[in-house]
C-alpha cells in the first residue's frame, strides 16, 4: 500500500468547540486564488463597501470574484503574505463593525429547487473555491456537459493537525446532508460517497445517526494513511477507479466538507464566502482551536488572542507536511485551512542517501524519488520515471532516513519535465 | 523546502537497529569458537576472545581508513569527522567481513580483506552511497582469491571441530560424495538438522545459526529495517530449487534443508543481499534480483569448484542493480506483461535443475576420480594398479585379486595430510576383510576423505573384477 500512517495530532482541537475571531479592525483581502492574480478592482480607495459584495474579479479560464468580508471604507492595496509565503497584493478595508450586508436577490426557499444553471452562477457568484487547500473554482466541477455519476464528499483531512472538516461535518451534519442531496438532486448525480478516516469512531457513529434518511448517501471508510485524501488515490480507494488528468473524465466530482457547506450558505442564505473555520494548532500554542475567522483577516491580529509557550516558532500555513513557512503577516484566503505554531528545531544533519528505497515505497504517485535524484540532468530517463507526476505531498523527505529534501529534487524533476512538454 | 516534520527513522536508528541484530550473532561466534573449544581444553583460556577479535579488528579497520578518508579527502575535522564516518556505516564492512571468513585465516590475511573492502570496495568509488558493489564481499573475494590456500574446507573447522568433525564443511562433504548421497553421509558427521538449525555445523565465523540470522530477520522486518522481499525470494528460490533437485535425487526434505541452513546463505541473504545501497530500490527490481541470486547459487553450489555461491551471486546481483531498478519502474504488474519473464525465468531454473542433477547421474556409471592405470593378469591372480583422488592428492595403489581374494593392497603413492590416521585404524586390513560387505565399512573420522577415496578405490576395483570375471576364470 502506497502511503504511509503520520501521527495525526487531531486530538488537540477535534472535541473542542470552535471558537470566532470576526471583530479585524482592517481586513486585506487577497487578490489572488490559486496562481491567478488577474485581477480587475471593482472599488477604488475612498469608497464605501457593503459585506457579501463582489469588489474585485479574478479574469481568465478558472475566473472568480473576489468577496468583501466586512463593511467599510477601502483605505488602499497593500502587500501581504500569501499562505504559499509569497506576497500577495491585497485590498485594504478598514471595518465600520456595521456588517451591512448587500441584499441578494434570487433566493430560493427549497435549496433543491435550483436549475443547474442557477446553481452554476451562484457558486461564482458566491466566491467557491476547493476549501480544502486546492482553491479549484468549484463552479468549474461541476460546468461539465458528461454525466455526473458519482460525488464524492472528501471528509479525510490526511495532513496531521487539521481537524476544521471534522469539525464541520460535526456540527453541521444535517446541513451538509441536505445539501449533498440538493446537489445531487440539481446535478442528476446517481450516488455520493463520504470519505471518512476509519479511526474516527466518534465521527462515524454520529454521522450513521443522520444518514438513514439519504438513500443515496453512502458512508465509506478510508485508511488512516497519508496522502489519502489525494483524489487521485480518494477515488481509486473508494470506488476502485483511475483516471487520466481530471476525476470528471470518469464521472466524478470530489468536494471537500468546508466547500459543501460553502455552498449550502450561497444556496439558502446567498452568503458568499466572507468566514471560514481555521485550525489555529501546534507545540507552541497553549490552546490549540477550530476558530471562524472572516477571509482578509491578518494572522498579526489573531495571534493577540492566542497564548504561546516560552521558545522560538515557525508559522505555517497548511498542514506539516505541504504547508509553507510564512511570517505573521499572513493573511487568511478561502482556502487555508490550517496555521500551525511548531517549534524551531535546529537544523537535521543530512547524511549520504543510502538507497534504501523508502521514498520509492511510500510515494503515493508510486514514484522512484531515489532514481528521479539520481538522474536529474537526463530528460529522457526523468520522463520515463514520470517524474511529472510528483504531487508534492512530502511523503518521501518526511520518510528519509537521512534527513535529505527528497522533494526538492522530485518537484524540481517534476519542473523540468513538465517544461519540456 | 522540507516537510516540518520529520519520520523517526533515521539513519542512527538502522544502524543500531543492524547492531542489535548482529550481537547475538557475534555473540554465537564467541561461543562457537571460544567458548566450545575452550570447555573441551582445545585452547587456552585467553583465546576464548580470539573470535572476538577476528570480528572486530576488520571493523577498526574500515572505520580508520574512512577516518583517513573523511581527513584527506573530504577535508573533515574533528567530531564532524568522527560524524562523517560513523554515517557512512564505515565499521559495517569490517564487521561483515570478519563474520564471512573461517576463523583460521590468519589475522594479518583478514587485515589485508579489510583494508581492501574499504579502498577497493567503497572509497575508490567515491565514499559511502556510491559504491556499487558490497564492500565486505570485495573484501572477501580479494583474499579469496589471493590467498585461496587458506579458505581450503577445513579450514573452516575451529579448534573442537578439527578433532570431531572429519574434516570439511557439509556443502563440500555433498560436492565430495558424487552419488552416495544420503541422510547418512550427508548430515549425520555433523549430528543432525538441529544442529544445522542452531549452527553447530563447521562454516565461517558467524554465518553458521540459522536460526538467528531468522530471529535477526524478523526484527528487521519487523523494524522496516532491510528490504525484506530480498532475502524470502533469494532463500524461497534456493528452497524450491533445491527440492526439485532432491526430489529427481530421490533424497528426503533434508536435502534442501541441508542446502538452506549452510554455506552462510541466510547470513548472506538477510545481511548482505540487503545492503540499501547495492541492491535495487524498485520492488520488481528487488524480486528479480532475489531469484537470479537464488537460481545462480544453486548453479555455482552444483557446477563450480567453489561449494556456497553466495557471495559471488549477490555481488553479480550488485553488477545488476542498475539494470534491474530500470527494469524495475518500467512494470505495473500487469499479468500479460510478466508472463514473458515468468516463462523465461521458468526455462532458466528447469536448465539449472537439469544441468544439476545430470551430473549426479553421469557420476552413477562412471567414477570421474577413478582411474585404471594397468592391468595384468597372472594364472588366477589379477594385479591392479589404480589411482582415486584422495583429499589433496590422487592415492595411486597397487591391488592384488586372486580367486576373488584380495590378497595385496598396497599404496604406492601418496600425499594426504591426514593419512597417519589411517594407518593408525588398520583401515586397508578392515577393507580387505569386509571386501565382500564394503559399504558396511565406515570411514575414519578425521580423515573422511582419504579414507572415502581408499573405500571408492577398492570397490572400482573389485566391480571391475567382477565384470570380467569370466575371462579370469
Amino acid at each position: 500500500m502506497v502511503g504511509y500512517k503520520l501521527n495525526g495530532y487531531k486530538n488537540l482541537t477535534k472535541d473542542k468547540s470552535v471558537v470566532s475571531y470576526l471583530t479585524p479592525d482592517k481586513v486585506y483581502i487577497p487578490l489572488k486564488n490559486g496562481s491567478n492574480e488577474d485581477s480587475t478592482e471593482l472599488v477604488s480607495k475612498g469608497n464605501h463597501v457593503f459585506k457579501n459584495m463582489h469588489i474585485a474579479h479574478l479574469k481568465g479560464p478558472l475566473k472568480i470574484n473576489i468577496i468583501s468580508s466586512i463593511s467599510g471604507k477601502v483605505i488602499g492595496i497593500e502587500e501581504k503574505t500569501f499562505f504559499n509565503g509569497q506576497k500577495v497584493k491585497c485590498l485594504v478595508i478598514e471595518n465600520d463593525y456595521k456588517e451591512d450586508i448587500e441584499n441578494n436577490a434570487s433566493l430560493k426557499k427549497n435549496i433543491t429547487s435550483y436549475s443547474k444553471e442557477e446553481f452554476l452562477d451562484c457558486l461564482l457568484d458566491a466566491g467557491i473555491v476547493g476549501m480544502g487547500g486546492a482553491s479549484f473554482p468549484t463552479y468549474i466541477k461541476y460546468s461539465t456537459d458528461k454525466k455526473i455519476k458519482t460525488l464524492i464528499i472528501n471528509a479525510v483531512e490526511c495532513e496531521p493537525y487539521i481537524t476544521t472538516d471534522y469539525r464541520m461535518l460535526f456540527d453541521y451534519t444535517e446541513e451538509i446532508l441536505e445539501t449533498i442531496d440538493a446537489i445531487m438532486k440539481i446535478n442528476k448525480i446517481d450516488n455520493a460517497i463520504l470519505a471518512i478516516k476509519k479511526t474516527h469512531k466518534s465521527l462515524i457513529n454520529h454521522i450513521n445517526n443522520y444518514i438513514g434518511s439519504y438513500d443515496h448517501i453512502i458512508l465509506k471508510t478510508v485508511p488512516n494513511l497519508y496522502p489519502m485524501g489525494w483524489e487521485r488515490l480518494l477515488i481509486e480507494k473508494t470506488i476502485g477507479v483511475e483516471y487520466d488528468k481530471l476525476p470528471i473524465e470518469q464521472g466524478i466530482v470530489v468536494n471537500n466538507v468546508s466547500t459543501i457547506y460553502a455552498i449550502y450558505e450561497a444556496l439558502k442564505y446567498g452568503k458568499r464566502v466572507t468566514e471560514r473555520i481555521i485550525t489555529f494548532s501546534g507545540d507552541m500554542l497553549v490552546e490549540p482551536v477550530n476558530m471562524l475567522v472572516k477571509t482578509g483577516t491578518l494572522l498579526k491580529d489573531i495571534m493577540k488572542e492566542f497564548k504561546f509557550k516560552k521558545g522560538n516558532f515557525n508559522i505555517i500555513a497548511g498542514g506539516p507536511m505541504m504547508g509553507s513557512i510564512v511570517d505573521d503577516d499572513l493573511v487568511i484566503s478561502p482556502s487555508l485551512n490550517c496555521v500551525l505554531f511548531l517549534e524551531k528545531k535546529c537544523d537535521v544533519e543530512v547524511t549520504e542517501c543510502i538507497r534504501c528505497g523508502k521514498c520509492a515505497k511510500v510515494c503515493p504517485a508510486r514514484l522512484s524519488p531515489v532514481l528521479i535524484k539520481d538522474y536529474l540532468k537526463d530528460i529522457t530517463m526523468l520522463k520515463k520515471l514520470k517524474a511529472d507526476n510528483c504531487i508534492s505531498c512530502g511523503l518521501c523527505s518526511y520518510i528519509c532516513p537521512s534527513n535529505i529534501d527528497v522533494r526538492s529534487y522530485t518537484e524540481k524533476a517534476r519542473d523540468i519535465v513538465r517544461k519540456a512538454g | 523546502m522540507s516537510t516540518l516534520i520529520k519520520d523517526k527513522n533515521s539513519t542512527d536508528k538502522i544502524m543500531t537497529r543492524l547492531l542489535i541484530a548482529l550481537t547475538s550473532i557475534i555473540l554465537f561466534a564467541v561461543y562457537k569458537n571460544g567458548i566450545i573449544p575452550y570447555i573441551n581444553n582445545k585452547i587456552e583460556f585467553v583465546d576464548i576472545f580470539y573470535p572476538l577479535l577476528f570480528i572486530l579488528l576488520p571493523a577498526l579497520i574500515t572505520f580508520s581508513s574512512e577516518l583517513v578518508f573523511g581527513l584527506l579527502v573530504k577535508k573533515k575535522r574533528g567530531k564532524e569527522l568522527f560524524e562523517f564516518a560513523k554515517n557512512s556505516y564505515a565499521f559495517f564492512p569490517g564487521l561483515f567481513l570478519g563474520l564471512i571468513c573461517p576463523i583460521t585465516l590468519p589475522i594479518s590475511i583478514l587485515i589485508i580483506g579489510a583494508l581492501a573492502a574499504s579502498i577497493l570496495g567503497k572509497l575508490v568509488y567515491g565514499g559511502f552511497g556510491q559504491n556499487i558493489f558490497n564492500p565486505a564481499l570485495i573484501g572477501y573475494v580479494v583474499i579469496v582469491f589471493s590467498y585461496s590456500l587458506f579458505f581450503s574446507s577445513n579450514a573452516y573447522l575451529n579448534k573442537y571441530e578439527v578433532d570431531t568433525i572429519g574434516g570439511s564443511t557439509p556443502l563440500t562433504t555433498i560436492k565430495s560424495l558424487d552419488s552416495s548421497i544420503s541422510y547418512n553421509t550427508i548430515v549425520e558427521p555433523y549430528g543432525n538438522l538441529g544442529d544445522f538449525f542452531l549452527g553447530f555445523i563447521p562454516g565461517s565465523v558467524g554465518e553458521v545459526s540459522s536460526v538467528l540470522c531468522i530471529i535477526a530477520f524478523i526484527y528487521l522486518a519487523l523494524t522496516k529495517t532491510i528490504k525484506w522481499q530480498i532475502p524470502v525470494f533469494y532463500i524461497g528460490t534456493v528452497f524450491v530449487l533445491t527440492i526439485i533437485i532432491g526430489i529427481i535425487l530421490g533424497q528426503g526434505i533434508y536435502y534442501p534443508l541441508v542446502y538452506l541452513l549452510s554455506g552462510g546463505l541466510l547470513f548472506g541473504a538477510i545481511f548482505m543481499a540487503t545492503d540499501p545501497v547495492t541492491s535495487p530500490v524498485t520492488k520488481p527490481g528487488m524480486v528479480l534480483g532475489a531469484i537470479i541470486m537464488g537460481i545462480l547459487t544453486v548453479f555455482l553450489r552444483y557446477n563450480s569448484s567453489f561449494p556456497e555461491g553466495v557471495a559471488t551471486s549477490i555481488l553479480v546481483m550488485n553488477l545488476l542493480t542498475f539494470i534491474l531498478d530500470r527494469i524495475g519502474f518500467n512494470i505495473k504488474f500487469s499479468l500479460k506483461k510478466c508472463i514473458i519473464p515468468v516463462l523465461i525465468l521458468i526455462c532458466i531454473m528447469v536448465s539449472v535443475v537439469v544441468v544439476s542433477t545430470d551430473k549426479f547421474n553421469n557420476d552413477n556409471t562412471v567414477d570421474s576420480k577413478f582411474k585404471l592405470i594397468s592391468k595384468k593378469i597372472e594364472n588366477n591372480k589379477v594385479i591392479y594398479e589404480a589411482s582415486e583422488k584422495g583429499y589433496s592428492s590422487n592415492i595411486k595403489a597397487i591391488i592384488e585379486i586372486e580367486n576373488g581374494k584380495i590378497t595385496k593392497f598396497e599404496i604406492k603413492e601418496h600425499n594426504e595430510s591426514f593419512y597417519s590416521m589411517v594407518e593408525k585404524e588398520n583401515y586397508i586390513t578392515k577393507l580387505i576383510n569386509n571386501a565382500s560387505n564394503l559399504d558396511e565399512v565406515d570411514t575414519v573420522s578425521g580423515a573422511t576423505f582419504t579414507s572415502g577415496a581408499l573405500k571408492k578405490l577398492l570397490i572400482n576395483v573389485i566391480s571391475d573384477y567382477e565384470k570380467e570375471g569370466d575371462v579370469v576364470r
